[in-house]
């Protein structure tokens, strides 16, 4: 079905893309991470259970059922908006490496939300430090770009495949640098 | 006045006055209390603030959201508030308020086991 095509494929495209511009690849963090975030959230939806085991007899003698029932139903509404501020805080955090550059958009909060770009021309040097024995076994860690700006770093951190990630942004590079020998865009916006 | 000094006379009248205007209006208070639905200005305000939550998170997700990922959260994240809307709509229809204030209504005179 058509209609249901934007659900299962995309081209990437994102605010303030170039006409020009093409996306290689778009990152999160590792799904583990998420996972980990989730284990509070699975703590809280597991509570309410427990504490039914423990005291329902006690509060359907009492004649609380359907008030205990209603209270309930409130909780889940509210475990449910948290459950999806989380994801909506991991689907949020996302580095793009397009053709021409470098993307890191970071959302803190629902209203705190940082943008940077760096142009792929301008990178000198790519680390990657993968730390620890889930990342290790999972192959996921931190990609480090450092500009020609002493002091400006870009940090893509907990990333799946970070080796893969750093040859890519070399391939960019190259080509980048290739196609654009004094640094100047050929491209015009249409 | 020192310790264990007794109230002139005229004083007491105005005790008398202050305390029984205070019971007055605790009894108007709660009288007026007794009329306000509680129950359905609290559920009313948990939903509000539910619903501008979820129309928060929505918006993040369908403006700033790349590839297919956000666009299925958002999808789950409506169809899962609005099923739940409607089943803690379902939930508070069944609430016994009275038998819930009667439960926690105190009896007198106190059981055996309360009393002094």
């Amino acid at each position: 079905m058509k209609t249901l095509d934007a659900l299962t494929r995309s081209e990437n495209s994102f605010e303030g893309q170039k006409s020009y511009e093409k996306t290689m690849i778009v990152l999160r963090r590792h799904p583990f991470v998420l996972l980990v975030r989730f284990a509070g959230m699975l703590f809280l939806a597991l509570m309410p259970l427990f504490l039914w085991a423990f005291l329902g007899n006690l509060l359907t003698a009492v004649g609380l059922r359907s008030v205990i029932i209603a209270a309930a139903a409130l909780y889940a509404l509210m475990w449910w908006y948290g459950l999806f501020y989380r994801i909506t805080m991991y689907l949020l955090d996302t580095w793009i490496v397009t053709d021409h550059r470098v993307i890191d958009s970071q959302q803190f909060g629902l209203f705190r939300r940082t943008h940077a770009e760096l142009n792929l021309g301008k990178i000198q040097d790519i680390s990657v430090s993968v730390k620890g024995g889930m990342p290790t076994l999972l192959d996921y860690g931190d990609v480090e770009i450092q500009t020609a700006a002493a002091d400006k770093k870009f940090l893509f951190e907990q990333v799946p495949h970070p080796h893969q990630v750093k040859d890519l942004i070399m391939k960019a590079h190259t080509q980048y640098v290739a196609d654009h020998p004094h640094g100047k865009e050929t491209h015009t916006e249409v | 006045m020192g310790k264990g000094t007794e109230h002139p006379a005229h004083m007491r009248g105005v005790f008398l006055f202050l305390a029984h205007g205070t019971m007055q209006g605790m009894a108007d208070f709660s009288a007026l209390a007794e009329q306000i639905p509680w129950g359905l200005l609290i559920s009313a305000g948990v939903f509000t603030v539910f619903w501008i939550g979820v129309f928060a998170l929505l918006y993040h997700l369908i403006r700033f959201g790349i590839g297919v990922a956000p666009k299925i959260a958002s999808l789950t994240l409506f169809i899962g508030a609005l099923l739940l809307f409607m089943i803690a709509i379902a939930a508070l229809q069944n609430v016994r308020l009275a038998i819930a204030a009667d439960a926690f209504t105190p009896r007198f005179p106190l059981p055996d086991i309360l009393a002094p």
